[in-house]
């Protein structure tokens, strides 16, 4: 029997002058050595919850219920143990980090702890060497990436030997890349040290693989928890309990998205969670390879012959001599189509929305377009200016002549539409990740523009948020207008994209419609296209394999 | 500056207290010797660091402080016993003329030892000196330097999306272009209190304010760099009594005196000498060893 290492027995909570409360008679105890994976949508508590694990991060409200740190009541732990034993890492890497340089950012923990300069020393040696920092670990901190900065983090808080890591959604930030890297650093920090990690997150594909136990939460209620292996049973508890799909589905792995979806004889096998087991799931049950024609879902594609929007011909850009980011860059875009830009960390891709919206000077090249152009920020809060949803909305007409009756009732249809009429007198502040999305896109389309350019719309987001983002554009796309995007998310692309490109080298290498280039593609492409590649042909979507499955298959599964 | 410079393989102490020797010595004395000595060597030191280009800014300093210092500074000075010539009836006199060129002198010997200095003492070895002193200061540098790149960054996506709505500040009047600029920085400062709230939170979970803080340093204070700090009092203190006691005292009002040159005088001179040429040496036998 293991050692329990945390444990909460009904824990409840209110914020003051709410009166539903955040979490409500939560129980739950972790063994040391496991890695807890707390998932459910935005706004349903998982960082309240991961604050009172932690004495000084305990809001103020009103609480019952106890938390005990291995025999110890978390809030009788005394600072220094603490800080010592409990690591928390949040989820914007840039303001947990406090000071300048990478050595002094290792060491701060320690100092705060009075520990010795030699054994500062001597710790941080280790630690830089264990995370791999050492080759930038003479740099200063703005010269990071923004994964770096996260394994910085990481890394400050692992030096002070803590024996329970808490992550708070900590890769929202981050590309596909710096995602892989930081998981496999939790990994090695839990096989090799038996460090206990309890962490949340939105997008599962990569992260529940590596997890033992899973905990689902819903409105400030824990649904189910058990071992990830059960994934597929927990789920189905929870559906039974709240009589409605969950949020978490759309963000599980795509394995797992095919096997709850089809009904697969589950009694007989575990949960598959990574593409290699979807795949052994595919062959075994997947129709022979006859009879396969091809009415998936039609991917919509905009009029061959519709026109031009928007022409870029040729961009360069370059922030330093001799470093160019965009060379000879020329993509077309038409009336009512929506482009995803796609690319690694670095390959100018948010440079080259910049250099087509104007906002940063091209040094050579065309961009042809005799309608607006307007672009939505990677940070929505880059958007905000004042006090009030509301406000923030009326705001957008900041310097256009209008009636205030005209603004009110526009501003009034925005609202709605865009779901923040029950928000309208909060701080744009204080909104979700979603809200605030979805408040800056509002913001945008007051002014009717044409071409809408997308930074990373959806980084930070959990996937009902997605969905609705999704719809979203659609509808704008239906009423003609045409959208740019640049995004990391491939299964986002590959589902609101009618074309999409590869940017590779400051230029475009390979270009099609979203079904052409994420089946031409074996490396760059979905979980779900990786896990039927060979074994059913254009599937580029959970939904398109399980489409083939069921129109397939039937005799043979059910 | 082309590479990182062989003193800074000593202990911040030993480069701190030799560019607070070079300063003291340069300042305490208007004698000509000593203070055309210091200026050859800290250009010496100085070319070393920075290339050639480092002696072209410091004529560009002593043109402009010398255009004051020299020309204007005698037309109001009319100490001193030799007259040039007259001007509005007042001699303008040829001591008043040499104290200008003097002081313009030390000024660009001043500033060149700072420039000298400032290539030894890089923000962490500067910043490690205050700590020895003021401890919670130095920390406090340390999170403004990491704290105003990181406004500044978030400054130029603010206005990125300003410009993104449509909102270009060329096409704007001039109070429209302001009450723009009023927006992008209250935007900017809702964004830093969230930030600073963060990192607060942040540095709390790592323990900040639950003991007394050590302060460390990547430094080591070796055997060699106690040394060479004894050796850098060694070749400094004899000057310096000496210009304490008045050994190198200059007037130039009513009349320009030297004191006279002593062997005693010469040798403490030499000393310091070699004291001023250390960082030069140690940067020629590294550079000669790679």
């Amino acid at each position: 029997m293991k050692h329990t290492i945390l444990s909460l027995s009904h824990v409840s909570f209110t914020y003051p002058g709410d009166l539903t409360p955040v979490l409500s008679d939560i129980s739950l105890s972790v063994k040391e050595g496991e890695i807890v994976l707390l998932c459910g949508a935005s706004g349903c508590g998982k960082s309240t919850l991961l604050s009172h694990m932690k004495k000084n991060q305990i809001p103020f409200g009103k609480g019952s219920g106890d938390i005990v740190f291995d025999g110890t009541a978390i809030e009788e732990m005394s600072d220094f143990d603490s800080a010592r034993e409990i690591g928390f890492v949040g989820q914007d890497p840039d303001s947990s980090i406090a000071t300048d340089q990478v050595w002094h950012e290792l060491a701060f923990g320690l100092e705060n702890l009075g520990v010795p300069t030699d054994e500062i020393r001597q710790r941080i040696a280790e630690i830089s060497e264990y995370c791999g920092i050492t080759s930038w670990f003479n740099k200063n901190i703005d010269e990071l990436s923004g994964g770096q900065k996260q394994i910085l983090n990481l890394a400050s808080v692992l030096v002070m030997r803590p024996r329970l890591i808490i992550l708070d959604e900590p890769t929202s930030q981050m590309d596909p890349i710096g995602v892989r890297r930081f998981v496999d650093l939790i990994v090695r920090l839990n096989r090799e040290l038996g460090i206990t990690i309890i962490l949340c997150e939105q997008h599962l594909e990569e992260i529940l693989p590596i997890a033992d136990s899973l905990l689902i939460m819903d409105q400030g209620k824990l649904l189910a928890y058990g071992p990830v292996s059960m994934a597929h049973k927990l789920m189905q508890s929870c559906r039974d309990k709240t009589k409605k799909p969950l949020a978490v589905e759309g963000a599980m792995p795509s394995a797992l998205q095919v096997f709850i979806g089809h009904p697969f004889p589950k009694e007989a096998s575990a949960s598959p969670w990574s593409i290699r087991m979807g795949r052994n799931l595919l062959k075994t049950y997947a129709p022979s390879a006859t009879d396969m024609g091809s009415s998936l879902r039609p991917v919509r594609t905009a009029e061959k012959n519709a026109d031009a929007s928007l022409v870029a011909k040729d961009l360069c850009f370059s922030y330093q001599k001799d470093l160019p980011i965009l060379s000879h860059l020329s993509l077309t875009l038409h009336k009512g189509e929506c482009y995803g830009l796609l690319g690694g960390n670095g390959s100018g891709k948010s440079t080259a929305l910049k250099v087509i919206a104007g906002i940063l000077k091209k040094k050579k090249g065309k961009v042809l377009s005799d309608q607006t152009i307007f672009y939505l920020p990677q940070n929505p809060k880059d958007l905000f200016t004042e006090v009030t949803v509301e406000d923030e909305l009326a705001e957008a007409f900041w310097g256009h002549t209008m009636s205030d009756s005209e603004k009110e009732e526009r501003v009034f249809y925005m609202l709605q539409k865009m779901e923040l009429t029950p928000y309208k007198d909060s701080n744009p502040m204080d909104l979700s990740g979603g809200q605030r999305q979805r408040l800056a896109l509002g913001k945008l389309l007051l002014l009717k523009p044409d071409i809408l350019l997308l930074d990373e719309p959806t980084k930070g987001l959990d996937s009902l948020f997605k969905d609705k983002l999704i719809s979203l554009l659609r509808d704008l796309l239906s009423k003609q207008m045409s959208l740019l995007l640049v995004s990391h998310d491939l299964e986002f692309a590959a589902r609101v994209c009618d074309r999409v490109g590869l940017l590779f080298q400051g230029q475009i290498t390979s270009e099609g419609t979203v079904r052409e280039f994420f089946t031409e593609n074996s490396f760059y492409t979905t979980g779900a296209r990786r896990m039927s590649q060979n074994i059913l042909p254009d599937c580029i979507l959970p939904e398109d394999i399980l489409n083939r499955l069921s129109r397939g298959g039937e005799h043979e599964i059910i | 500056m082309t590479k990182r410079p062989a003193m800074t393989a000593y202990h911040p102490l030993v480069s701190g207290l030799h560019f607070a020797l070079m300063l003291l010595i340069t300042m305490l004395t208007l004698h000509p010797l000593l203070l055309l000595s210091s200026l050859l060597f800290a250009s010496v030191n100085g070319c070393l660091y920075y290339g050639r280009g480092f002696i072209k800014r410091g004529i560009y300093l002593g043109l402009s402080v010398g255009a004051y210092a020299v020309c204007i500074y005698p037309l109001f000075n009319h100490n001193g016993t030799t007259p040039l010539f007259y001007l509005n009836h007042m001699a303008v006199t040829s001591e008043a003329v040499t104290y200008g060129i003097t002081m313009t002198i030390l000024l660009i010997t001043v500033f060149f030892w700072c420039e000298v200095g400032r290539a030894i003492l890089d923000s962490e070895r500067l910043l490690y000196l205050v700590g020895r002193i003021f401890p919670s200061l130095a920390l406090m540098l340390s999170m403004s330097f990491r704290f105003l790149p990181l406004l500044r960054q978030r400054f130029l996506s603010i206005q990125a999306a300003q410009r993104g709505m449509g909102r270009r500040s060329e096409s704007l009047s001039f109070f429209m272009r302001c009450s723009l600029l009023v927006k992008e920085i209250s935007t900017l400062l809702s964004q830093t209190l969230e930030i600073s709230a963060a990192s607060s939170i942040s540095m709390e979970n790592r323990g900040y304010g639950v003991t007394k803080r050590t302060t460390y340093s990547r430094f080591t204070f070796r055997k060699s760099d106690g040394i060479l700090c004894l050796i850098f009092l060694a070749l400094s203190l004899p000057i310096l009594f000496l210009i304490i006691t008045g050994g190198f005292q200059v007037n130039f009002f009513p009349d320009r005196t030297l004191p006279s040159l002593t062997p005693v005088k010469i040798t403490a001179w030499l000393l310091s000498c070699l004291l001023a040429l250390f960082p030069a040496l140690t940067e020629g036998i590294h550079r000669k060893r790679n």
